[in-house]
């Protein structure tokens, strides 16, 4: 099971009105290398994988629901008080028409979140690969989302997540060495 | 030990016929998990307040992004070489 | 909240904020690393210091934790704004 904790892993400061910036985070929020996709991959993952490894699954893939809070709260800040009109110039008059302020799963196109964007191959190295691209490819969405923005307070929460999809690879890496070494020989080590 | 620069550049074809002024150098990020390997045991930590702040715990693991249009080429002239110093990173 | 009340919170929240950012990594990094004996005392010491922090925190501002991981007063303060994404 889960608990949820009433406080964000990081403080999500926000300080221009921009609703064009909010439809660009939403490739965090509902994309293919969105913090969504990631908690799902990770956590559906663990249930076919070696047991060493489970334990980091989880824990990566409970950080990521965390990231995804801090991308809701910088949406939601981002849309808050915006009028219609305002959300219409940002070219989010569709995402009005359906949702009002509303947060919703989908990409920076207005694409709604799909189950597709999750790969699990039940082989473990297969798996492990997926997760390293996984975290470059959001890496590099954060690198182009830093580019987008001059809010120097949103940029220093789009720093903080770039830095840990680098430990998550990092991690990822690590799993991999963990999986390849002779498991068989181990034992009489 | 041995030196990492946390990207790398390179320099696109530029044809006569390319209707944008040219990007002459590009860039992108090579961070620190291409090169660490299997995390050593007791690397040299932050305080928790600059942890949070860099978003890691190991300074071996900080990997940071500069936004396009501050990068500098690698390869260009020396004198530009001791702005690209806080880049690097000293690693077993 | 506002003012004097407003920045103690903030301080508060950023070192309880802070505690468990390095945990959380301390956490990767042994289940890579299951052997790292110095790694799980830091990890233990931590955590220890953390429920202290987390009383303390909830005395003055409310439950972190539902499902009764944390203690309320009276009325139910659990549903009490502001929730984190509208600080």
């Amino acid at each position: 099971m889960w608990l949820y904790e009433k406080k964000l892993q990081y403080p999500v400061k926000v300080s221009k009105c921009d609703p064009m910036m909010a439809k660009y985070l939403m490739e965090q929020y509902g994309g293919a290398d969105g913090e969504l996709s990631a908690a799902l991959r990770y956590l559906n993952q663990r249930y076919s994988i070696p047991n060493e490894v489970i334990g980091l699954l989880t824990d990566i893939g409970t950080e990521e629901f965390s990231h995804l809070e801090m991308i809701a709260t910088m949406i939601y800040k981002l849309t808050k008080d915006a009028t219609p009109e305002q959300l219409k110039a940002a070219g989010l008059g569709e995402h009005y028409v359906m949702h009002d302020h509303a947060l919703y799963y989908q990409n920076s196109a207005g694409d709604a979140f799909t189950a597709t964007y999750l790969q699990a191959k039940g082989d473990p190295i297969a798996d492990l690969y997926e997760d390293i691209a996984a975290e470059e490819k959001a890496r590099a969405t954060y690198q182009w989302l830093i580019d987008m923005t001059d809010d120097v307070d949103l940029q220093d929460g789009l720093k903080f997540l770039r830095e840990r999809e680098i430990v998550h690879s990092q991690r990822f890496r690590e799993a991999v060495e963990i999986l390849k070494v002779e498991r068989d020989k181990q034992k009489f080590f | 030990m041995h030196k990492y620069s946390s990207y790398k550049t390179y320099t696109p074809y530029i044809s006569k016929y390319d209707p944008c002024p040219p990007m002459k150098v590009k860039s992108y990020s090579t961070p620190i998990n291409l090169y660490l390997g299997f995390q050593p045991m007791n690397l040299p930590q932050y305080q928790a307040r600059e942890a949070l702040q860099k978003g890691t715990l190991w300074p071996a693991l900080y990997s940071p992004y500069e936004k396009v249009k501050m990068r500098k080429p690698l390869f260009s002239k020396p004198q530009t070489q001791p702005e690209l110093q806080p880049e690097e990173e000293e690693m077993d | 909240m506002a003012g004097k009340k407003q920045e103690m919170y903030d301080e508060q929240l950023l070192q309880l904020q802070e505690i468990d950012f390095v945990l959380l990594e301390l956490n990767l990094y042994l289940d890579t690393h299951p052997g790292d004996i110095q790694a799980i005392q830091q990890y233990n010491q931590l955590a220890m210091k953390r429920k202290q922090m987390q009383m303390e925190f909830e005395a003055a501002y409310g439950p972190l934790l539902h499902y009764g991981q944390s203690y309320t007063k009276y009325p139910f303060q659990w549903i009490e704004s502001p929730w984190p994404w509208q600080v």
